[in-house]
């Protein structure tokens, strides 16, 4: 059971399923920085720091037909913020691309794969929900499931005042 | 206890055998067998009683050949052993398979359940969850009455299976305007985050021939202004993907359909709020015209909130 009054588990659900699909999605098309306000900044550094491994050996990761599927949630309150950790089934076609050759270095382009994955969301106690997500620089309405980024001034909104993002995932 | 009752029955039946004068067995014996009178048991195991046995040629299931050994006993007891994993295999299949969506309205499953496949564990836990079903059905069954006073139940699953066919068709084409009229937002966004991995791909999922083999609504409820409804969807189609340029296939196979099941979620509001929430203007789309605030769009007919396929 969770501590969050305002929790509702399909919209959690729902909401959770979409920020892991556009985050692999983003891994897939190399624009990390769309889906950064998901991420806890130090779960952003993991991803951009093991995006360039690949760029270094000249390859892109690719996820394909991302499904992800039964959650089982547990909930936990920490000191300043509320913890929800998801174990889900994620189904994928995964594999390497060679950014020369643009062949497939490793993993199956055709089938998908099966992987469990753990991941934590968190969510500080002191947040608030808010009706029309505005940048806090200038104001500007912001698509929260866009890329995040104030379209008025680049700045990241930061989703973490709001509701939950993901702190740790395996992937 | 039935299981038990089945368990007791093979013992009875292996002991009742085993002391039994033993007949020459005919040659309908094999096709019997073949005739897979044990349910879904796979014919092909009985491979591996082919083995030899401690005197005579043994019994060959596959040539039908009827060649009986000297040793009556040892092929009866064989035979009873088989009879007896055939019968455990069966039951531990059984049990072990989970709950169907079924034809019966009365015995729903919530889309709780669904997501997390909460197997049943007790008869006490059945009944229970057989009673929050039950209420759930005639509270769902009120809604229906209420919010759709002059449709069937067919009429509903009609239009819902219209809109899965229309989103298909939005897919294939990389309609994003259709998409987001026919999808929740958040299933919109995802859908277009896939769209584009799959254009980077050159790729294009051809989607043709929509046959519904079976729906049924599983659930109707009202929460937060909204309608909900949970839907059941056998349906086969020809699905596959094709490369945009050269049109080869990339993935899945253009000469046969594939049937799939699907637990679909359709939702609509009740109170639509026209205006968007920063300007005040008639909002119609995610992006208002005027402001470019982008928020959820109102949905003032059904528009589909989830889809996940079934895989048992």
């Amino acid at each position: 059971m969770s501590d969050d009054v305002n929790f509702e588990e399909e919209k959690f659900v729902s909401k959770a399923n979409l920020m892991v699909k556009k985050i692999f999605n983003a891994i897939t098309m190399m624009q990390v920085e769309h889906v950064q306000h998901f991420m806890d900044p130090s779960l952003y550094q993991k991803v951009c720091e093991k995006l360039e491994r690949y760029q270094k050996k000249k390859e892109r990761v690719v996820f394909e037909q991302v499904n992800i599927s039964s959650y089982v949630l547990k909930h936990s309150t920490k000191q300043s913020y509320l913890e929800v950790e998801a174990s889900v089934m994620v189904r994928a076609i995964v594999y390497c691309l060679s950014t020369v050759s643009n062949q497939v270095v490793s993993g199956d382009a055709f089938s998908r794969r099966e992987f469990p994955t753990k991941m934590v969301f968190r969510k500080r106690l002191d947040s608030s929900s808010v009706d029309v997500p505005r940048c806090l620089g200038c104001g500007t309405t912001i698509d929260v499931y866009g890329d995040g980024i104030c379209p008025n001034c680049g700045r990241v909104y930061d989703l973490a005042n709001y509701d939950y993002i993901i702190q740790e995932m395996d992937w | 206890m039935k299981k038990c009752g089945v368990i007791f029955l093979a013992f009875v039946s292996f002991f009742f055998l085993f002391s039994f004068v033993p007949v020459s067995a005919d040659s309908g014996w094999d096709n019997s067998y073949g005739g897979g009178g044990f349910g879904g048991f796979d014919g092909g195991s009985y491979g591996g009683f082919g083995g030899s046995s401690s005197g005579g040629t043994f019994y060959d299931f596959s040539s039908g050949d009827t060649e009986y050994s000297a040793d009556y006993y040892l092929f009866e007891v064989f035979f009873c052993i088989a009879f007896f994993l055939i019968l455990l295999f069966v039951i531990v299949a059984k049990s072990k398979k989970r709950t169907h969506f079924s034809n019966d309205t009365e015995k729903t499953i919530t889309s709780r359940s669904v997501f997390r496949h909460i197997p049943f564990a007790s008869n006490e836990k059945q009944e229970e969850t057989y009673e929050s079903h039950k209420s759930e059905f005639y509270e769902g069954l009120e809604i229906f009455k209420k919010y759709f006073p002059n449709m069937t139940k067919q009429d509903l699953l009609d239009q819902f299976f219209s809109i899965f066919v229309s989103i298909q068709e939005a897919w294939m084409n990389f309609d994003y305007d259709k998409l987001e009229k026919l999808c929740s937002d958040e299933l919109f966004q995802s859908y277009q985050s896939d769209l584009e991995v799959l254009k980077m791909k050159n790729g294009k999922n051809v989607m043709h021939d929509f046959e519904k083999i079976f729906s049924n609504i599983q659930r109707i409820r009202e929460e937060d202004g909204k309608i909900i409804v949970d839907v059941y969807l056998f349906v086969s189609f020809y699905d596959y993907v094709i490369d945009a340029n050269t049109e080869k296939i990339l993935q899945g196979n253009q000469d046969s359909p594939m049937s799939c099941k699907y637990h679909l979620v359709f939702v609509k509001n009740l109170e639509v709020e026209g205006n968007c929430p920063n300007c005040g203007a008639e909002k119609q789309k995610r992006e208002c015209e005027f402001c470019h605030t982008i928020l959820p769009a109102p949905n003032q007919d059904f528009v589909l909130s989830q889809k996940e396929r079934i895989h048992y």
